[in-house]
């Protein structure tokens, strides 16, 4: 009996394994029938308002924009006059030419190959039909059986194009939408035309044309807002830290022409693309691309990394909205300025809240060491040793500050998901309670430190099945020694808001929040499943909802959905991810953020050169940030937190005080403002030029040097106001 | 109990006579001594990781692995006394199983009463006295294995020759069942993940 049982299993196990090979099923895009925006046989194809004429030629495949104040013509192919369409070859001349370029995938083959396709290359028919202030052009792409429609409207400023979720069809069943860009050459130029690209690649970076470093590399995409897979606690040393923007921006400036573009809908699932000239195809291009299904490595492939595609299709509307600079004014300060109008008629509200930089103090109280038997407690900072901690630098002169406490549950740092235990040793709730009445009595405000996502393995609190953070392709997250894993969003904020429940009993001025704007979670537990548009909107009812209890939300990262809600953002890079096509950084996130949002880099006392790192605080507008301990940080060595190498109080009290008291006196006065330029005037030498005309002169180089008639010392500052020279 | 105690006093000083008593108080003798002694000497062995001074510790506490630490001790101890016993099965021997780890255990008394000593000794010297320390500690193992050797000829009533044939053959038995266990943990670990690679398919099939 049990011969033939396993007689039918075998066959029906093999069954099995064949029909896994077949891939997986289409998802929700497929049956659907898109709404008909542009219904068959309608020819509408120019759209015009008072300073602009878009028209769409070419059986709707080009795209030509004019400013009718001056002239100027924008198209979807290059216009850069060096560039010799016809020394392409037919491929790329499609390529340069086509409105949109359309990636997709057979799911059902399940083989992980993206076909990316311009429009060009791909038979098709659409039609034109004006509604209202809208262009919408409906194309049915017959080769892939997709049908989509792109919808064009114009602005004082620019343009908008706009991709209706509802206007996408799969109807041939075979293939589905996995990435759309468009105007992928709009910003196309040659090598030797004038100007650059700027993307914001850390602070911002710019590509130069005319820098040869770029010839020959490789595209490259930047995650919009970071991509949990790979989150920087999973990655080894060795590991390459891939390419993510915080803003969802880029700009372009040519031969004196210049816009910005930005991603206004769909940037929780976008990249922004940037494509390198070759000695074949020698013109650049940078563009934005929406992402509809999310890609991961096969689990079942276990010789290569081939990437399976997620049947479910991301839904919500996409949205670029082209804004054209002046010409003449085109330069990365041009593109922040017209970002942040756009943040403003968002409802940014700039130069309010900040009456000065504060020093941002994180105090470090305690941790586990994980033990043969036991995990070790290490305590560096009680609640009184805290206490004495502010009231001395109070004493001294540092009036404005914030205090941010790291590792002050029961188990410490790093032991999240947090109950709102505090450590007994430390002082326990008494001990925090006195801490929060001293800092009260001195006017500090004091945010507690949680990471929402962090879940490690030595805690309990979650469920590794229904808890977890699982990937399209069924892998958990989790790092290399399988210790640390990421909670799902909405665990994550019913953990967090049981700890608030508790927390916010106390007199706390408010939270710094981890795991919120450093990367955008998103979650395929089936238990918790959220697409990471979903998560965006969860934290920032989150945020809206805590800028509203309390008075101060510091968040670790700077995504742009952060801004407008946080009033500190933590760990903002001064400095480009290092790509070889990158000609030089600039502070495009400072031009954006100064004024809006107060912003750290790494704790001065963690800098190898805590002078240049002031200097770079005030260039940038940054906050000065420092992370201390009463005891000193050997403890923390063997300890999962050991990147705090130096931190004792009573060694870095001086320098801390020294330099929130420079900077108080001479920059503090900017804290609040716009930063409305930024300028390299050669010789390591900046000149920043803030919203009230206050300008400030950073001098890095050793020598003195001397511009606008303002001489500045060797790796010192200056500050020029209509009546003070500081 | 009071019993298994005085023989744990014995065996140190009157090993073949404890040997002998044990074969002959095999109806009554207490075998819980069996896990007793187990499990200190895997507290011994942690006593030893976390209190031998730092110059002479073999074993570096942040790296140290609670599991392999305890087999280190577990699995010598357990594999000894079920290959001896295994051949002593086949080739005349007198003992049962229990009799057989009961005396293994035994064997290792010294372990739990020179660690501890050791450990002590060692807070008090220093690298270049390690000569001293790991001196101690080789002699203990000596009398470990001598202990052994005279649990398997007493009682068994083997000659010296027999009992170094039986002693040999026992050792390359212990070396059997550790490839065997290691071949059925592959095993098992190859059909767990082929039970999860089979799961993946399917998900990927009806997801």
């Amino acid at each position: 009996m049990k011969k033939a049982k396993f007689t039918l299993l075998l066959p029906a196990l093999m069954v099995l394994l064949a029909l896994g090979g077949c891939g997986r099923r289409g998802g929700e895009g497929g049956g659907r029938e898109a709404v008909v925006y542009a219904p068959a046989g309608s020819t509408d194809t120019t759209l015009e308002n008072e300073r602009y004429r878009l028209e769409l030629k070419e059986n709707y495949s080009v795209m030509t924009l004019t400013d009718k104040d001056t002239g100027e013509v924008w198209k979807s192919t290059p216009t850069d006059e060096d560039f010799d369409f016809e020394s392409l070859n037919r491929m790329w001349q499609m390529r340069t030419s086509s409105l949109f370029q359309l990636g997709y995938t057979n799911l059902e083959a399940g083989l992980g190959a993206i076909m990316n396709s311009p429009l060009l290359q791909m038979d098709y028919t659409a039609a034109g039909h004006i509604d209202g202030d809208t262009l919408y052009v409906s194309y049915d792409l017959s080769q892939p059986s997709i049908r989509l429609t792109l919808a064009f409207t114009l602005e004082e400023d620019g343009f908008r194009v706009r991709v209706p979720f509802d206007g996408i069809e799969e109807y041939g069943g075979k293939f589905s939408i996995v990435s759309l860009a468009v105007l992928p050459f709009m910003s196309g130029a040659t090598d030797r035309a004038e100007g650059y690209f700027l993307y914001p690649d850390g602070s911002g970076a710019i590509m130069e044309f005319q820098d040869i470093a770029h010839i020959g590399e490789s595209s490259y995409s930047y995650m919009l807002y970071g991509d949990i897979q790979n989150y920087s606690k999973f990655l080894l040393p060795f590991q390459a830290v891939t390419a993510s923007a915080s803003l969802p921006v880029y700009g372009v400036n040519i031969n004196d022409r210049g816009y910005i573009a930005i991603l206004t809908e769909g940037d929780a699932n976008a990249r922004i693309s940037l494509s390198c000239s070759t000695k074949v195809v020698p013109v650049n291009g940078l563009y934005g691309e929406f992402l509809y299904r999310q890609g991961f490595s096969d689990a079942r492939v276990k010789t290569s990394t081939v990437l399976s595609y997620n049947g479910g299709i991301l839904p919500g509307d996409r949205e670029i909205y082209y804004r054209f600079l002046e010409p003449g004014h085109t330069d990365y300060n041009a593109m922040a300025a017209s970002y942040r109008d756009y943040l403003k008629s968002c409802g940014a509200d700039y130069g309010t809240g900040q009456d000065g930089y504060p020093l941002f103090l994180d105090i470090l109280m305690g941790i586990e060491e994980e033990g043969l038997l036991f995990d070790e407690w290490k305590q560096v900072t009680d609640f009184d040793q805290a206490e004495e901690m502010i009231t001395d630098l109070k004493d001294q002169g540092v009036e404005r500050m914030i205090v941010n406490l790291k590792g002050y549950t029961k188990h410490g740092y790093y032991s999240e998901p947090q109950t709102f235990r505090i450590n007994s040793s430390l002082g326990g709730k008494k001990g925090l309670k006195s801490f929060l009445k001293t800092a009260e009595e001195r006017e500090i405000p004091v945010t507690l430190d949680f990471h929402l996502l962090y879940a490690w393995d030595r805690m309990s609190g979650y469920s590794r099945q229904g808890d977890l953070t699982y990937l399209g392709n069924y892998a958990v997250m989790t790092d290399a020694d399988e210790k640390l894993f990421l909670l799902g969003p909405d665990k994550a904020l019913s953990n967090f808001r049981k700890f608030d429940g508790k927390a916010g009993k106390y007199d706390i001025a408010g939270y710094s929040l981890g795991g919120l704007a450093d990367t955008l979670a998103y979650n395929y537990n089936a238990r918790g499943k959220i697409s990471s548009r979903e998560t965006m909107a969860r934290w920032k009812e989150l945020m809206g909802e805590l800028k509203d209890q309390y008075s101060v939300l510091a968040v670790e990262g700077g995504n742009a959905y952060a801004l407008g809600y946080a009033d500190y953002l933590k760990g903002i890079p001064d400095d480009d991810q290092g790509f070889r096509f990158t000609t030089r950084n600039v502070p495009f996130y400072q031009l954006v953020a100064h004024g809006l949002a107060g912003y750290t880099m790494e704790a001065g006392n963690l800098s190898g050169d805590l002078s240049g790192e002031k200097l770079k605080w005030v260039e940038y507008g940054y906050v000065p940030y420092f992370e201390l301990t009463w005891e000193g940080s050997e403890d923390l060595m063997y300890t999962e937190y050991n990147e705090l190498f130096t931190s004792l109080y009573s060694g870095w009290r001086d320098q801390v005080i020294d330099i929130y008291g420079e900077l108080n006196e001479n920059v503090g006065f900017l804290a609040g403002q716009v930063m409305e330029e930024h300028v390299s005037l050669g010789g390591e030498l900046y000149r920043v030029t803030y919203g009230n005309g206050a300008r400030v002169y950073v001098n890095y180089g050793d020598g003195e040097r001397t511009a606008d008639g303002v001489t500045v010392p060797g790796r010192d500052y200056k500050v020029v106001t209509d009546s003070v020279e500081r | 109990m009071r019993e298994s105690l005085k023989l744990a006093v014995m065996v140190l000083f009157h090993p073949i006579a404890a040997f002998e008593y044990i074969k002959r108080k095999r109806e009554t003798i207490f075998y819980g001594m069996i896990p007793i002694i187990i499990i200190l000497a895997l507290a011994v062995q942690i006593i030893s990781i976390y209190g031998t001074h730092y110059p002479l510790s073999t074993v570096n506490l942040r790296n140290a692995n609670i599991v392999f630490e305890c087999a280190k001790i577990l699995l010598p101890v357990v594999t000894w006394g079920v290959a001896s016993y295994a051949m002593t099965t086949i080739l005349d021997g007198e003992t049962k199983f229990l009799e057989a780890m009961l005396a293994t255990c035994y064997a290792i008394i010294p372990f739990l009463l020179v660690t501890p000593l050791l450990t002590l000794l060692s807070r008090i010297l220093e690298a270049g006295q390690s000569g001293l320390y790991y001196g101690i500690y080789g002699a203990m193992l000596f009398w470990i294995l001598f202990m052994l050797l005279a649990a398997l000829k007493e009682m068994n009533h083997y000659s010296i020759g027999k009992t170094a044939v039986v002693t040999f053959l026992s050792l390359f038995t212990m070396m059997l069942i550790w490839a065997a266990t290691a071949l059925l943990f592959s095993l098992s670990m190859q059909f767990i993940t082929f039970v999860k690679e089979v799961i993946v398919e399917a998900r990927y099939l009806f997801s």
